[in-house]
């Protein structure tokens, strides 16, 4: 319904008006269209909800496989840390879209719902008492111009039969006048048919201008009445618009991670552990724990004990620098 | 592995570096360095299709639900809201799929690409640069190594000397208590003094040896160290690669610090800020409600034209509708009758020749009749579906069933001979325009009041004739907008 469509004639656009019997149908339907917006709308972000879920159990799942084979790694020190917080953030940043998930459907699709039931009364054997009342108020309020305009068409054939016939006998009469090939007494007849005609056509034509008059005269409380149900429609429709408002921003709050604080200090913390990526430092470490920095007790006279079994690998303290 | 950068040495374990073949530690780690790329690439890889998967979704949740919503009942700036909703989505998908191009993209690229350059697979099986380190290390351990032996054996001989000593000196004494072979005690004093001696010696080459190693130990430190460092160096490398990869990874994958994914998120909460209740509101109106343009009733006056308008749309092919059957006769008609000819609303026949009009043959006293019905001919053609619309339009069907007593074309029964029969007739009356007629239709024809065409075909029941003008086009027109030439 986002474009109004063109018509072809300015017939046609008169056919839709409001204000032509039947059409405040369109009015009476918005309201029906609204209960069922409500179940689209949530319908909507459920399964906008379990996208974000199913990315946040793949975003675990590749966490967890991860973890165990980078800690068995022969990884160390502060590399380790990194990736170590690559895979811890990309479980955070998990919960964090699952409980987007999860506040799309609780708090959101439930608000919706909520205020669906609040708004919408279902009837016993079908239909909405808020559709139902606009249309009883609407038929109530176009029932007796309803009945004008017809009998305005009616009076308007009957005039335009009358007009028909009167133009027909002036006609005749025109060319029967004065000429001489039409019997005198003929042109008399004809004569007095077309006055007879003409009569006609003034009482009908008094007649129709009469209906139209009351019709006319009637036009403003129809307008009025019409126009006070339509309101009535209006202020239900506002409040529907300012409350799928809200609800629509609140969505957007939820799907707005750029600011989550949450999401920011996630990756906060990950660069900062990328930052203190320090090479220098692992490098020592490895080498005081796998390499020359290691303590050794180099070989020295090793005297023979009788005691002892020459196993003689005395620990000998020595420090490497 | 831990982490733990422990610097007080209190436990020396026995797997020192120094220690023979304890290297290996460190040539496992460049080993290692070409695993841990295979790792990170596949996490990457992994990570990515994540990304990619999202994203699929988001798309299609998007598209989904913006057509649901464009087809729907919604309208207006809130129409609009709910749409940007999933313009959001589409547009966040994008950004998932280019991380998911980063990452792999240049990434994964980039490790690859340095894998390679850093690591040379062999043919016999490994990598070019963990022999080097193996060979390098085991290079400058050699002479160490080799020493280390030495002394070993040296201090073996040398233990073993002790104890053959220590065991020939406790013969001894226990000899001496048992007081009888001076002999054998003579003879195991000497064994004593022999295997003293023979500590002597070995213990003193044991200790040259020793001496000989220590000398040897600072170049040995040198080496080892030397080829320490230069794997330290590869492995620094690496880890300084494998920051910088990260951090762009982490860079790439942030998208909360991502420009355009802050512009999503702003433009979509402008746009559902801007929804508007009055603005909706007053739209529907507009479109909807009250707000209709609408024509009032007014007086609608009759006009001799009213009723082509609308019977053009209910016209029937002429060919159909043709009862009539006026054929080309001599002149057994009677040349109409002047009242006839006089009316604008007939189609008076003259000459009797061409499609007679059966009511020509009508006696005087059913002329009026048949005007009348000649005219209810004309318009019988309204039709009472036409008239829908405020405009006004006739109602020809009460009219013509007022005025006759039928369809004046069903006059089969009026004994006209020209109606048996079946065939259209050929018609050939020369006509001339008492009004001017514009053709409404592709098939109608235009001419001017006074203008002289022939007629062709006969007037069907909606009131149309056939014609052809002179310039030879051919098409229908209102039979009474003409009057016969005489």
């Amino acid at each position: 319904m986002s474009t109004l469509s063109s018509e072809n004639s300015p017939e046609d656009a008169n056919n839709r008006s409001f204000w032509m019997p039947g059409n405040y149908q369109r009015t009476v339907k918005r309201t029906e269209d609204a209960f069922q917006a409500c179940n689209d709308i949530v319908a909507c972000f459920q399964e906008r909800a379990r996208v974000e879920r199913q990315y946040a159990q793949q975003l675990s799942e590749w966490s967890n496989k991860w973890k165990p084979v980078v800690d068995s790694s022969p990884l160390y020190g502060s590399l380790l840390k990194a990736w170590q917080c690559f895979l811890s953030s990309a479980d955070r940043l998990a919960s964090l879209h699952a409980s987007i998930c999860r506040s799309l459907v609780s708090e959101d699709g439930d608000r919706v719902r909520t205020w669906q039931k609040d708004t919408f009364h279902k009837k016993l054997f079908g239909g909405f008492k808020e559709s139902q009342d606009i249309d009883t108020g609407f038929a109530r309020a176009q029932k007796p111009w309803a009945k004008r305009l017809k009998k305005l068409d009616k009076a308007r054939t009957a005039y335009h039969k009358v007009s028909r016939k009167e133009h027909i006998a002036r006609e005749r009469e025109a060319h029967a006048q004065g000429n001489p090939d039409v019997a005198i007494d003929k042109q008399k007849k004809i004569q007095e048919e077309r006055e007879v005609a003409q009569q006609e056509a003034e009482k009908v034509r008094a007649r129709y201008e009469k209906v139209l008059e009351e019709v006319n005269r009637y036009a403003p409380r129809y307008m009025e009445e019409m126009e006070s149900i339509f309101d009535q429609s209006q202020d239900e429709e506002r409040k529907r618009i300012v409350f799928l408002k809200q609800a629509f921003l609140s969505i957007h709050k939820h799907l707005d991670i750029t600011n989550n604080e949450s999401v920011r200090a996630v990756y906060n913390e990950l660069h900062n552990t990328l930052m203190a990526i320090d090479e220098q430092d692992d490098l020592r470490w490895w080498k005081n724990t796998h390499g020359p920095g290691m303590p050794t007790d180099w070989p020295h006279f090793d005297e023979w004990t009788p005691e002892k079994k020459s196993k003689g690998r005395e620990m000998w303290k020595r420090k490497e620098q | 592995m831990s982490g733990s950068y422990d610097d007080s040495m209190i436990d020396v374990s026995s797997d020192s570096f120094w220690e023979v073949g304890n290297y290996k530690r460190t040539v496992k780690r460049v080993d290692d360095g070409n695993r841990l790329c295979n790792d990170l690439m596949n996490c990457l890889h992994e990570r990515a299709r994540i990304e990619k998967s999202y994203a699929q979704q988001l798309t299609e949740w998007g598209k989904r639900w913006r057509q649901l919503i464009e087809k729907g009942p919604q309208y207006g700036s809130l129409e609009r809201a709910w749409s940007a909703l999933c313009t959001e989505a589409e547009k966040v998908s994008e950004l998932h799929m280019e991380v998911k191009a980063s990452l792999m993209g240049e990434d994964y690229e980039k490790l690859k690409n340095w894998q390679r350059d850093s690591y040379h697979k062999q043919m016999i099986g490994g990598f070019k640069e963990t022999k080097e380190a193996e060979d390098g290390f085991r290079k400058a351990q050699k002479p160490w190594a080799k020493k280390l032996k030495e002394v070993e054996t040296m201090k073996k001989t040398y233990h073993s000397a002790c104890k053959e000593e220590k065991l020939a000196a406790s013969r001894e004494t226990n000899s001496k208590l048992e007081s009888n072979n001076p002999e054998g005690q003579k003879k195991l004093q000497e064994k004593v003094e022999k295997c003293q001696q023979e500590v002597q010696k070995t213990k003193e080459r044991y200790e040259k040896s020793l001496e000989e190693l220590d000398k040897l130990t600072p170049q040995y430190m040198e080496n080892m160290e030397q080829v320490f460092e230069q794997w330290q160096q590869f492995e620094d490398k690496r880890i300084c690669f494998f920051r910088e990869l990260l951090l762009e990874v982490k860079q790439h994958m942030d998208l909360s610090t991502n420009h355009r994914f802050q512009t999503i998120y702003h433009t979509l909460e402008d746009t559902i800020s801007a929804t508007d209740a009055e603005e909706d509101l007053k739209w529907f109106r507009s479109n909807h409600g009250p707000g209709m343009p609408m024509n009032w009733p007014q007086f609608e006056d009759w006009s001799i034209d009213l009723n082509r308008t609308l019977s053009r749309r209910e016209k029937k092919k002429p060919s159909e509708g043709v009862t009539l059957t006026g054929i080309s006769q001599t002149g057994s008609d009677q040349p109409v009758q002047p009242a006839k000819t006089s009316s604008s609303l007939t189609v008076p026949t003259k000459t009797a020749p061409v499609g007679s009009n059966p009511f020509e043959d009508d006696e005087d006293e059913e002329e009026d009749m048949a005007v009348e019905q000649q005219t209810t001919v004309n318009h019988i053609s309204v039709n009472k579906d036409e008239i829908k619309t405020a405009s006004s339009t006739e109602k020809t069907p009460d009219w013509s069933d007022e005025d006759t007593g039928g369809n004046p074309f069903s006059a089969n029964g009026d004994g006209n001979p020209f109606e048996d029969e079946p065939a259209t007739p050929v018609v050939s009356v020369p006509v001339r325009a008492l009004y001017d007629y514009e053709g409404q239709e592709q098939d109608e024809l235009s001419f001017k009041a006074g203008d002289e065409f022939t007629k062709i075909g006969e007037e069907d029941d909606q009131g149309w004739c056939k014609g052809r003008l002179k310039g030879g086009q051919t098409g229908l027109y209102p039979a009474n907008y003409v009057e016969d030439i005489q």
